[in-house]
């Protein structure tokens, strides 16, 4: 559990600050939007026996993420609860591969975005269109697939190393 | 068998059901909690003052470095800028007698007018942008000046360019600041288009991403609006004072129907390379 805490926190930190440099050195057409923290949960969803644990992980980060970012609390425990419940749902399909970790993650970025985006254009809080959604999932995608790797084979050594076990 | 069947029905009905009244509850909180205008509680105020502290903490040595690197990535245009400031320089006597001169008639005016408040009368508080964007759909930053500071909501946030956006929520040691590319459908802004013979109104209503231009809409299709006209506030909700330029036109087009003018202007402000502003705060305002 504090294995997971430390590499979701790291994720976390990592996203506010390329968040806040990425742009300055790529320009307003920004083709590189960090969701580490969502990557992370994907990443050590494997080392959870308990999905009840695995919940309260998300629920724990969802909170954080809404204080700290999006004002708008209650919003993304839901999303990441619900993610949450989607792996639980895609463990007993997929194995824990990186190529497995790979498409988990490419589903939740595209539940996240999706519902993300649904719930505020029903709520009339924004006015893009469709294609800009679409941009933005294909923009996230690039730079947290490399991401998603890194974190793999990195916990992947770690946890070897600190002898937790991880789900197969 | 057949009891077993209707029974499983009518269980799928109920789960349905449930599924469909969780969501509406869900939405109804969620309409709620996304509006601009709602304000933090206290424990979300401490939470994440608690929350940006820690992160300015750990964060700090990694900013350090992260603006020091931005300086350099800066500094290739620290020589165009040099020649601007030198040309300017040479108007800079001329400009300033102007300006005494200037003052001189407006207080002269004033008192001749009995006008004890003007509402170009600003104090001028500098943040850093500490979060920036991290929700992509809510085009916000984050600054390190909250209402300990006195920053309230719906203050104008500016930077020497130009209008930056507006104050949406605050908390001790910081606020939120709603950008003008925000794409959100209460972000309405009364502007003037200055085309040097004439001043025409219109409303700020939203941000192309792709251009990297805010369009205007409201401009008599009869009104001649020149290529480089600049636009800025023109004061008229209030909430932002006048004067404060956004940008610059960039084309213009005629609306679908053919009865007015779409005006696109491109920002003087580039909204992704922020990380200082100043916040207007009425000089009367000091509590």
């Amino acid at each position: 559990m504090i294995f997971s805490i430390i590499i979701v926190s790291i994720s976390l930190l990592l996203e506010a600050l390329l968040s806040n440099y990425l742009p300055i050195f790529v320009g307003s057409q920004n083709f590189f939007i960090p969701m580490f923290t969502l990557v992370s949960l994907v990443i050590v969803f494997p080392y959870y026996n308990e999905t009840s644990k695995f919940l309260k992980l998300c629920f724990i980060f969802g909170l954080i993420y809404d204080i700290l970012f999006t004002n708008t609390i209650g919003l993304n425990i839901t999303l990441f609860l619900l993610i949450g419940l989607i792996l639980n749902f895609l463990d007993s399909a997929l194995s824990n591969t990186l190529f497995s970790i790979i498409i988990k993650m490419v589903i939740s970025i595209i539940v996240y975005d999706v519902l993300s985006y649904g719930i505020l254009l029903l709520l009339n809080y924004l006015n893009y269109n469709v294609l800009v959604l679409l941009m933005k999932i294909l923009k996230s995608l690039t730079l947290n697939v490399i991401y998603a790797i890194i974190l793999y084979l990195i916990v992947g050594v770690i946890g070897k190393e600190l002898k937790i076990k991880k789900l197969n | 068998m057949s009891s077993k069947k209707k029974k499983k029905l009518i269980d799928t009905k109920y789960i349905i059901l449930i599924i469909i009244g969780i969501i509406i509850v869900l939405l109804s909180i969620f309409s709620f909690i996304v509006k601009d205008k709602r304000n933090l509680s206290k424990p979300e105020q401490i939470l994440k003052d608690g929350i940006v502290f820690v992160e300015n903490i750990i964060l700090f040595p990694f900013k350090y470095v992260g603006n020091e690197i931005s300086e350099l990535y800066h500094l290739k245009d620290v020589y165009k800028e040099n020649q601007i400031l030198k040309s300017n320089l040479d108007r800079y006597d001329l400009l300033y007698t102007q300006n005494n001169e200037l003052k001189k008639e407006l207080k002269a005016l004033r008192e001749e007018m009995n006008i004890d408040y003007m509402l170009s009368e600003y104090e001028y508080l500098k943040a850093s942008v500490i979060n920036r964007n991290v929700g992509y759909w809510y085009d916000t930053i984050t600054i390190n000046k909250g209402s300990m500071d006195g920053i309230e909501k719906d203050m104008a946030v500016i930077t020497s360019k130009g209008l930056v956006g507006k104050i949406t929520k605050t908390t001790n040691t910081t606020s939120d600041v709603k950008l003008i590319t925000s794409n959100n459908s209460n972000n309405k802004i009364s502007i003037i288009i200055n085309n040097g013979e004439e001043e025409l109104y219109g409303i700020l209503t939203g941000y192309n991403e792709k251009d990297n231009t805010l369009s205007i809409e409201g401009i008599s299709s009869n009104s001649e609006i020149k290529t480089d006209s600049v636009v800025y506030t023109s004061g008229l909700n209030d909430l932002f004072p006048s004067g404060i330029i956004i940008g610059k036109v960039k084309n213009v087009e005629k609306d679908n129907y053919g009865l007015a003018k779409d005006v696109n202007i491109t920002p003087t402000n580039n909204m992704s390379d922020i990380t200082v502003v100043s916040i207007l705060k009425r000089k009367d305002d000091k509590k």
